[in-house]
């Protein structure tokens, strides 16, 4: 498993709790064992913050994103259902959908665009960000590669672009059905790869 | 498949990415609600998303110091409504070790006859227990600890269906291999009596083996495994079939 690196950012966490399940986590956190919070918090909230800042590419945004997202699951643990995802991709699904919430305002979308067209006249969209060099960004980044360039380019857009299938047809001049059936085939691809290459998502 | 569960399928992939508009994200949660393959189709897709999530980038500091501030407020937040509330009551002290979901009443596991059981919420467990080979290794050490506590589950017949061992650190296996399994549609559902309240432990499944819970630091006197239509209940457990059992000492 990868961990983090850098700085101890982390709350001060009991011991026997780095053995439960996340399963076992949100069930201690419905009894409102605050220590629990702050195991799921280790293992998840540098992801968390990580999409959230891709997202906004604003650190207060970010950081308020993360707080609303460990908040929620804190008041609301029982809206997390295992069958559904790891609690990991819970918490990156809620991280995205509020990201978008905040950049989809007009306010933070005219700034993005500003700063889009800056970091376009820089040298363009480059997948080649720092913070992908662990091993498991390499993973990606090569299952990435192999897809298809329209793929590739909608789901980045759509993912980390926060724009909606429309927006990204938009802005690449292709027809919408087409950019919908690229994303939807792009993520059926991407999973492919990355089974193949024998990452799974536990490994995230 | 008609032509617009075939449209609202191409969407399953946008949708999973927050990339379609609220109406067509309307259109196909209701879509989610009656088809389970595209449940697990967006299931999927989300999982990938959090692949390329992945920055292993660290929060920042006093973040968490941040959020656990703004916990003790949260703590007056409102409280759930509707169907939920109307089945549990809450401790006033939201600070103590257990928020409380309380039970409306005691157990009556001996006999398995339980006509009502308020609990404190649906969570499936099981999720990280695909290898069960670790977790069996573990459920040995844990019958070898004389620290531990078990109870055998039979149901009003005396029929065996399963056995639950809990550590000392309230780490809790149950071993229901012995459970037959349930037609798809329905589940078994683990309880546990904990200071006179009952509280759901975790859906199982149709066909449980060894599946991992956790108490926490509470004591359970007692344990219960009820038939449940799929996806579990919040209250009124079903008291027929039912598995219960005390738990004791090694």
């Amino acid at each position: 498993m990868i961990q983090n690196s850098g700085r101890s950012v982390v709350p001060d966490v009991r011991d026997d709790l780095t053995a439960v399940s996340d399963s076992g986590l949100v069930l201690a956190l419905a009894r409102f064992q605050q220590h629990a919070l702050g195991e799921v918090y280790r293992r998840h909230a540098g992801a968390v913050f990580g999409l959230a800042k891709r997202i906004l590419s604003d650190q207060a945004r970010a950081e308020e994103v993360v707080q609303e997202v460990f908040l929620r699951l804190w008041n609301h643990p029982e809206r997390f259902d295992p069958e559904r995802g790891s609690l990991r991709s819970y918490l990156l699904a809620q991280a995205h959908s509020r990201s978008v919430d905040v950049l989809r305002s007009e306010a933070s979308r005219r700034k993005r665009e500003e700063r889009d067209a800056r970091e376009t006249a820089e040298g363009g969209y480059d997948l080649d960000r720092a913070v992908w060099d662990l091993a498991l960004a390499e993973h990606v980044r090569t299952a990435m590669e192999k897809l298809h360039p329209g793929e590739r380019a909608a789901v980045e857009l759509a993912y980390f672009g926060g724009r909606t299938y429309r927006e990204v047809a938009d802005e690449l001049g292709e027809p919408e059905g087409t950019v919908k059936s690229r994303i939807r085939n792009g993520l059926k691809r991407l999973r492919g790869e990355l089974a193949s290459s024998g990452v799974s998502v536990g490994d995230a | 498949m008609n032509a617009e569960e075939i449209e609202l399928d191409e969407l399953l992939g946008a949708y999973a990415l927050d990339a379609v508009s609220d109406e067509e994200r309307r259109a196909v949660e209701q879509h989610l609600l009656i088809s389970p393959r595209a449940r697990q189709e967006v299931a999927e897709h989300r999982e990938v998303a959090t692949m390329l999530a992945w920055s292993g980038m660290s929060a920042p500091d006093g973040l968490w110091d941040r959020i656990a501030a703004n916990l003790d407020s949260s703590l007056e937040a409102p409280l759930p409504t509707g169907q939920l509330a109307s089945v549990l009551s809450f401790d006033d002290n939201r600070r103590a070790t257990s928020r409380l979901w309380s039970s409306a009443g005691s157990w009556v596991a001996a006999t398995a006859a339980a006509a009502v059981i308020a609990v404190l919420a649906v969570t499936v467990i099981g999720g990280d227990a695909t290898d069960q080979q670790p977790l069996a290794a573990a459920v040995s050490d844990a019958r070898a600890d004389r620290d531990s506590r078990v109870a055998r589950l039979t149901n009003a017949d005396g029929s065996f269906g399963a056995d639950v061992v809990i550590d000392q650190d309230g780490h809790g296996y149950l071993v229901g291999e012995a459970l037959p399994t349930l037609p798809s549609d329905q589940t078994y559902q683990l309880w546990g009596v904990i200071g006179g309240q009952v509280i759901s432990l975790g859906v199982l499944g149709a066909n449980p083996e060894i599946e991992l819970f956790s108490t926490g630091e509470e004591t359970i006197s007692q344990v219960v495994v009820t038939i449940e239509a799929e996806g579990g209940v919040v209250s009124n457990g079903n008291a027929e079939g039912a598995y219960a059992g005390d738990v004791a000492p090694v």
